[in-house]
């Protein structure tokens, strides 16, 4: 169940066209957080003051772009999922056969976040690559850090796909529209 | 094989069911009868355990709907009216995703799967995307889907609605061959036509109540003989056999059965020769639009 969610997910033109979005705008952040990493690596060498972070390399845009794009896609991956459903009909014939309404709602969730994590071990491994094709060979500390800043990056993306599906198991109407507003409000703070 | 008692629901305020009773025999083909909004698809609906019924129970098979939907969804196959797919998937993939929630082997689905396209005539686009179906495609889909588990009950909401008359009458003899293989089918009909062809008993619902049930021999009322004689007919002769009305040469006795014999051998008697002497039968639609408009 979840594989056909995973693969409905990263075939989804929505996402596809989010995540290349996102992918430029982290790989340009992440050349010039890199530079300036190196930068101030370069100053740490030299004088043996404080060892810059290496979570610098994603920069100010890298941060920005996860907290708006990402934001954004985990939105989008979720508010449509079981009313799309329902429109299509395809609910309907599903829960003809023998599943329960939960396990197609936690297929959904796991197909997300196994979309969501392909997003974040990706933009990391972009991060490396950049890093390295720079001349920058990172510490196992400087691994452990920036798979640290990726969980963090998944937590975050996976709370925004799950406040936008949650709104659409309520039944009551009134209920989905205030945890529209709520998710809304969330997105803007 | 599915017994209903008492069955009510309530939608807010509205009672779409109001203690239906309805009992329904093993390998029985049931055709489900009424106006639009009557309570049909919710019916469909709780025997196969999707919606909770405000009172009342469903028994299938001696399993209680509302306590174990998932072993009524093992043994029961359900073709909804408009049926939906996923539109990203082909035809196959989509059943095959279906089939996996019942315990079979991939290559066991893919056989079965293989056997079904073709059964229902779509086996040449078995590998086009969903979305690209027509109407008709995507209810012979639906038709495999229904049967993917091989169900003991069968429930059909509409389901040759949007066929071609080829693919009805390609439905109609599926389900009488399913008859055959000693299925229970549960059969909403699309037209009235159908349930002569396909059912052997029918039911009636008006305003989510049962307002009749029976075969379908068991619904015909009265009959109408016509009769026309050479000498015109005296109608006093065959007032035994019921209320006699004369419409130009012609004698028009509406009758409890069918007793041409005996009014063939009573005229013999009295020395008319007979022009003309036949049945007439109420169609199905009009003893519904009679049964149904009754109720209004």
């Amino acid at each position: 169940m979840q594989k056909k969610e995973f693969a409905d997910q990263i075939t989804s033109k929505r996402f596809i066209a989010i995540f290349v979005i996102m992918l430029l705008f982290t790989a340009y952040s992440i050349h010039q957080g890199a530079d300036a990493f190196m930068r101030d690596y370069r100053v740490f060498v030299q004088s043996g003051e404080s060892k810059p972070s290496i979570i610098q390399i994603f920069g100010f845009l890298g941060s920005f772009g996860i907290l708006t794009f990402g934001a954004i896609l985990g939105l989008l991956m979720g508010f449509d999922l079981i009313t799309k459903e329902k429109e299509f009909g395809s609910l309907k014939t599903l829960l003809s056969h023998p599943v329960f309404r939960d396990q197609i709602i936690n297929g959904k969730a796991l197909g997300a976040f196994l979309a969501l994590c392909l997003v974040v071990v990706v933009t990391r491994i972009a991060s490396l690559g950049v890093l390295i094709m720079k001349g920058f060979v990172p510490s196992f500390d400087d691994l452990i850090s920036i798979a640290k800043f990726g969980l963090i990056t998944l937590a975050y993306l996976f709370t925004f796909f799950s406040i936008a599906l949650l709104p659409q198991q309520p039944q009551k109407t009134l209920e989905r529209l205030y945890s529209s507003l709520l998710a809304y409000s969330f997105y803007l703070v | 094989m599915i017994e209903a008692e008492n069955l009510t629901k309530m939608y807010n305020n509205f009672k779409a069911l109001d203690g239906l009773n309805l009992k329904i025999e093993e390998n029985e083909v049931f055709g489900f009868l009424g106006p639009n909004g009557a309570g049909k698809t919710t019916t469909i609906s709780l025997m196969m355990g999707m919606l909770q019924p405000t009172s009342g129970s469903i028994k299938i098979d001696g399993i209680d709907v509302a306590k174990n939907p998932l072993e009524i969804k093992k043994m029961c196959g359900y073709l909804p009216e408009n049926v939906g797919f996923y539109d990203n998937l082909t035809a196959k993939q989509n059943l095959l995703y279906f089939a996996e929630f019942y315990k079979m082997s991939k290559d066991e689905a893919t056989k079965i799967i293989d056997d079904l396209l073709e059964l229902v005539g779509i086996a040449h686009t078995a590998d086009k995307k969903v979305g690209e179906y027509s109407k008709g495609m995507k209810q012979r889909l639906g038709l495999a889907q229904a049967l993917l588990n091989d169900p003991k009950v069968i429930f059909l909401d509409e389901p040759t609605s949007g066929l071609d008359p080829q693919g009805a009458a390609d439905f109609r003899k599926i389900i009488r061959n399913l008859k055959k293989e000693g299925k229970t089918i549960f059969f909403s009909p699309h037209i009235l036509s159908e349930v002569r062809e396909v059912c052997e008993t029918v039911g009636i619902i008006n305003r989510g109540k049962l307002i009749a049930k029976g075969r379908i021999e068991d619904f015909k009322q009265n009959v109408v003989i016509v009769v026309e004689t050479d000498p015109p007919l005296d109608p006093s002769i065959l007032e035994t056999f019921g209320n006699v009305k004369v419409k130009d040469s012609q004698a028009i006795v509406e009758a409890e059965r069918d007793c041409r014999i005996e009014i063939s051998k009573t005229l013999t008697k009295n020395g008319y020769t007979i022009k003309e002497l036949h049945l007439t039968e109420p169609s199905l639609e009009e003893i519904y639009l009679n049964l149904v408009g009754g109720g209004e």
